[in-house]
């Protein structure tokens, strides 16, 4: 709650000092779709990397801050759904090989549970889904490339919000009810104050993604394996053993025909 | 409530037997197992040792198969994924635990042994857990040798306990241990009835020590003393069963079993 404050506080304050703002609705009732955007959208959407020579330009880089914050709440009124805005020059307006950029969804749904936050979260972590929007990273940091296709299809921030949104929403349709999208492309400095205020969002996802693994290792009295089962490598062969289970239920059972 | 496996109207199924390492947990069981062997109970005794299998030697038996070993060929078959192999398994796995309980006169055993996996393959604890489970309703009384933990017990053999027995030694460091074993143990299991054995007490420290015990809050079921005719036995590298009942540690531990014998959940 209070990072969303915050959030809200420092994009209010940078939409004061410019006159350089956009905010995009389709309506508090909307459901995110990928009508009319000027590019695919969606898992497998396309081959899900850049080349030099396809690149436009980079949001973000190793030496440009960027960041890109996902805050989930349970108070669905706090977000505004289908709501995109941009703070600073739209991406047709931006030139040169890297700009300070910053991205900020807002993820709204009652039945977003803590142990599901971070799996939400991970959403904008994107590969394939969004043409021509590849995501670039290096240890603990990252940032985004746009191809020049997509940019000569005259793409914007409005059309990557949606995107984002769609993805969202299609990824977790019973859990996200609402997505609102924040873009700053104003100064390396305002991105800066954004990148402090993800470390403490992510301070309190980490704390809750801790917490999580140790109810995990608590409540799964019968494994001694601390992690998800999603992660190990060796869940196929433990489906396999729940078929043997099953099959031993069934026999004992009388389903079998001995 | 008194429980009908345990036969004689004794109301517990099924004992733990925890303690820091080196207290003397493999005695204690061993003594306290042929104290209801004397009286016609032939208890089904586990040996949780990961690493040796001490309570299978001090009976002088060895280990052919453990639990362990079955739930590599579980993996193994798992691994595998051939329908017929799956369904032969499924089929057997309660023999082939049944076939691997040592029968004895008067006991018999399995034992857990080393976990040789390299993931946890959950799901085979579920499995031999529910084959154990079927198999100790066989045993009017269950014993464990718990070497391995609470933890490991409640995910590989049982979820229920009825009788948790602490054993330490005059070291406040086993003491420490058997404290914080009661925290483990009401994490992992829900035992009925629990108490404290000091073991391998040699007498000046013992007014200290009941005293800590006292603080513990844990019933003090009998103190055990270093017997050096047990001492003895082991430097010749003999099995615990030569060991007479008419031994200092054997008249204690048949004291402790007269209480718990006593009393009632």
């Amino acid at each position: 709650m209070d990072a969303f404050r915050e959030l809200r506080n420092f994009v209010e304050t940078l939409k004061l000092g410019t006159r350089n703002y956009s905010v995009w609705e389709t309506g508090a009732n909307s459901k995110a779709d990928t009508s009319g955007l000027p590019m695919r959208v969606g898992r497998g959407a396309w081959r899900g990397v850049l080349f030099e020579e396809e690149i436009a330009l980079e949001l973000g880089g190793v030496s440009t801050p960027s960041t890109a914050i996902v805050l989930c709440t349970n108070g669905v009124d706090l977000v505004h759904q289908g709501r995109v805005t941009l703070v600073g020059p739209d991406l047709p307006d931006i030139h040169g090989p890297n700009w300070p950029f910053a991205l900020v969804i807002l993820v709204g749904g009652k039945k977003i549970t803590a142990d599901e936050i971070n799996k939400v979260r991970r959403v904008v972590h994107i590969s394939d889904e969004i043409e021509g929007f590849a995501q670039r990273s290096v240890s603990r940091r990252f940032w985004y490339r746009v191809g020049r296709k997509i940019r000569d299809r005259g793409v914007s921030f409005r059309d990557i919000g949606r995107a984002f949104a769609y993805l969202f929403q299609s990824s977790y349709p019973e859990m996200v009810e609402r997505v609102e999208v924040t873009f700053v492309t104003t100064s390396p400095g305002d991105v800066e104050r954004l990148v402090e205020i993800e470390k403490v969002v992510k301070e309190q996802y980490t704390t809750a993604f801790k917490d999580k693994i140790a109810r995990i290792a608590k409540l799964r009295d019968d494994c001694g394996f601390d992690w998800d089962c999603d992660v190990c490598d060796y869940e196929p062969v433990c489906e396999e053993i729940r078929d043997i289970i099953k099959i031993r239920e069934d026999t004992m059972a009388g389903g079998g025909d001995e | 409530m008194i429980d009908e496996r345990a036969g004689d109207g004794h109301p517990y199924h099924v004992f733990a037997v925890v303690g820091k390492g080196g207290v003397g947990k493999t005695t204690f069981t061993h003594l306290f197992a042929r104290a209801w062997m004397l009286r016609g109970i032939r208890p089904l005794l586990i040996d949780a040792d990961p690493t040796m299998s001490h309570l299978a030697r001090s009976f002088g038996v060895s280990v052919e198969r453990s639990i362990e070993q079955i739930r590599m060929d579980v993996v193994r078959v798992a691994a595998r994924g051939k329908a017929g192999e799956k369904e032969n398994l499924a089929r057997s796995i309660d023999d082939v635990v049944a076939d691997s309980t040592i029968q004895a006169e008067q006991f018999a055993m399995l034992a857990l042994g080393q976990p040789d996996t390299p993931g946890c393959f959950c799901p085979s604890n579920s499995l031999l857990r529910s084959v154990i489970e079927n198999e100790l309703d066989k045993y009017p009384l269950v014993i464990i040798d718990c070497e391995a933990g609470m933890e490991q017990i409640n995910r590989t053999v049982i979820r229920a306990v009825d009788y948790l027995i602490l054993v330490s030694d005059g070291s406040l460091r086993g003491l420490e241990t058997a404290e914080n074993l009661i925290g483990s143990a009401k994490k992992f299991t829900s035992y009925r009835k629990m108490g404290l054995v000091l073991n391998k007490i040699r007498g000046p420290e013992l007014p200290f020590l009941e005293k800590k015990v006292d603080e513990m809050g844990v019933p003090l079921l009998g103190v055990v003393p270093d017997d050096m005719e047990l001492v003895d036995l082991e430097m010749r590298g003999e099995p615990l069963l030569n060991v007479e009942p008419t031994t200092a540690a054997f008249r204690a531990v048949e004291e402790v079993f007269g209480r718990i014998r006593g009393s009632r959940p």
